[in-house]
């Protein structure tokens, strides 16, 4: 796990983007600098560090983020129910508390507020068009029998896959949109 | 009369679906190895969702895969969809989504999301030897503007963002020993 910080102390890396848990030590001891945190608000555990915007580059924003997802076709109730009893165990008291003392901070749903694709795709694999979802597989892709360059073999994945839509590397929008949307969920950022 | 009985039954079934879950115990998977942070992340959740639902919810570790721990994502993208897997899924998984997206486990189409967890803000960091005092300084340096013959930066797997963000500080790249799964 982050084996770029000793490289980066000893000086072979002279630069590098990175999780704030790995560096608060290094940068406190004075053996790395801390040019900015790519957030729109200050890390508590480095409050000297400005943010992309305070260091002349608004806009420059980088989070990385997980989150708890479920096979398509999981029924709306059992998602709901899901949502709900994960908003809670995350915001409770003690787990918020172990999350930013990472500098993380956790994610800003509520427990009404519920996950954007609310027409997950009956377990046929019918009727891919309807959800949402798709909607961004139909504009990056075509009916493609190509995957990443290769041709289409597997039967089995054929099968299984006959009636959806994916798209091909070429498609791919450029690796400059990901920084903000990369994030499939609606709300994306924490307040 | 008919139409309201009819109403009224789906209602019953819609609540009596709900109340069932989780009728057995609930996985979730990680893509990454015990004692990494996604695998904290999910350790931490797990004994609060356990006591809120009444049922286990039990972290196993599906590290492999690539960068966007497809190992992980399939067993869940494969697995019945009734609540019953999970998945913890990295920014990793969305990233390589939109460069080579493996039409097994894409976000949002064979698996759909029910809540982000933790955000992290990442930190631009340098030796303390390189001449930048600014996040502009060293875009200049990247740049050779001060006659620095080019930035050693630091490189990992192609699906990881800092990798995306060094892109932008556009110059040589240095090989280095990079973890593969972290968020």
């Amino acid at each position: 796990m982050n084996a770029e910080i000793p490289d980066l102390v000893a000086g072979q890396v002279m630069a590098a983007f990175v999780v704030p848990q790995v560096v608060v030590a290094p940068i406190k001891a004075g053996k790395l600098r801390a040019l900015a945190v790519r957030a729109d608000k200050r890390l508590p555990g480095l409050p000297d560090v400005p943010t992309s915007a305070e260091a002349g580059l608004p806009g420059v924003e980088a989070l990385v983020w997980n989150g708890i997802f479920a096979p398509a076709g999981t029924p709306r109730p059992v998602i709901d129910i899901l949502h709900r009893e994960l908003v809670k165990a995350y915001n409770a008291p003690e787990i918020k508390a172990q999350v930013e003392a990472t500098g993380s901070y956790v994610a800003a749903d509520t427990p009404e507020n519920s996950p954007p694709s609310s027409a997950p795709r009956s377990p046929s694999g019918a009727g891919s068009g309807a959800q949402p979802a798709s909607s961004r597989s139909s504009e990056l892709g075509v009916d493609a029998k190509v995957r990443n360059g290769r041709a289409e073999s597997s039967a089995a994945f054929k099968r299984r896959r006959r009636s959806r839509r994916f798209s091909t590397r070429a498609e791919a929008p450029h690796v400059d949109e990901l920084d903000g949307d990369a994030c499939p969920f609606r709300s994306r950022r924490a307040g | 009369m008919m139409k309201r009985l009819v109403f009224v039954l789906g209602m019953l079934v819609g609540i009596a679906h709900a109340q069932t879950f989780p009728s057995r115990p609930v996985r979730i998977l990680v893509p990454a190895p015990p004692g990494s942070s996604p695998d904290i992340r999910a350790r931490q959740i797990a004994p609060k969702l356990q006591e809120a639902l009444g049922q286990p919810f039990i972290v196993e570790n599906r590290p492999g895969g690539g960068g966007a721990g497809l190992i992980a994502a399939r067993e869940v993208a494969r697995a019945a969809p009734d609540g019953h897997t999970l998945l913890l899924a990295l920014i990793n998984s969305a990233i390589f989504d939109a460069l080579s997206p493996d039409p097994c486990c894409r976000l949002n189409q064979e698996l759909m999301p029910i809540s982000r967890f933790t955000m992290t803000p990442l930190v631009a960091v340098i030796n303390p030897s390189v001449p930048a005092s600014s996040l502009k300084e060293l875009i200049s340096l990247g740049k050779g503007k001060t006659g620095l013959d080019h930035l050693r930066l630091r490189r990992s797997g192609q699906q990881q963002p800092a990798r995306r963000q060094l892109d932008r500080v556009r110059d040589r790249h240095q090989d280095a020993r990079g973890s593969r799964t972290r968020a």
